[in-house]
């Protein structure tokens, strides 16, 4: 229990310290800003960068992501369908 | 599950086109203006689900298949494009496997067939959300009936 306490703190601590050490919001230092944005249109020829982040850069997430959502609603109608059928 | 009064039908018969607009809207401009394939198939499932409660829905193995059917469509249609950069790859020996470089034409930035590969990855990531979605749909409807049943025999 003393340990699981002790980890949970510990924990909590460093997610403050990295927290902290982000650039502020809006700040506009983000290293991630300086490569998409002057390279989204040129690359990708999408005004939207986010969707250029998540289908182009990213890709491979989000493609893995809609798998998964695929597979978790063909296995929630699978489960119930049988329960139909009893 | 059977339907709603004749106000709700009504209301929804004015509502659901407009729902249905605006959720294509942000699916076929996913690489123009916010959104996306997810935000606009969560949209077209509202206008779906909407139909489904007024309306009332049959839950036969037919509108089950239909549903999987069109949420495949989707997630082929996403593999497929993503495919051809895998056999552009192989071909000319550049990009991989979901790269759009050389593949489809960019075109002019703003234009709705721009973009490349980001167009066709939205309308399938819309088509299974939405589909996705009316699946949840289905399951909620079921158990709702189950338990009325269960009650019913009670």
């Amino acid at each position: 229990m003393a340990a699981v306490l002790f980890l949970a703190i510990v924990t909590l601590a460093f997610a403050v310290i990295f927290t902290l050490s982000f650039p502020s919001f809006g700040s506009g230092r983000s290293l991630a800003i300086g490569y998409y944005l002057p390279r989204a249109l040129e690359d990708t020829g999408a005004l939207n960068v986010v969707t250029t982040i998540v289908w182009d850069y990213r890709g491979y997430d989000t493609l893995g992501e809609t798998t998964v959502f695929f597979a978790a609603a063909i296995g929630a109608l699978l489960l119930f369908r049988r329960r139909e059928h009893r | 599950m059977r339907g709603m009064s004749i106000i709700v039908r009504t209301s929804s018969r004015i509502m659901i086109p407009l729902i249905l607009i605006l959720g294509a809207n942000i699916i076929f401009h996913g690489h123009l203006t916010p959104g996306g394939g997810f935000q606009g198939g969560t949209i077209v499932a509202a206008a779906l689900t909407l139909y489904a409660l007024a309306y009332g829905v049959s839950l036969n193995l037919r509108n089950i298949e239909r549903v999987e059917g069109i949420k495949s469509l989707g997630l082929a249609l996403i593999g497929l494009v993503a495919l051809a950069g895998a056999l552009n790859a192989l071909i000319r020996g550049f990009g991989s496997f979901m790269q759009n470089r050389g593949v489809f034409p960019l075109g002019i930035p703003g234009w709705i067939f721009s973009a490349g590969t980001l167009l066709p990855f939205s309308v399938g990531e819309g088509l299974n959300v939405a589909m996705g979605f009316m699946a949840v749909i289905f399951v909620y409807v079921m158990l709702m009936e189950f338990e009325v049943k269960e009650e019913a025999k009670r």
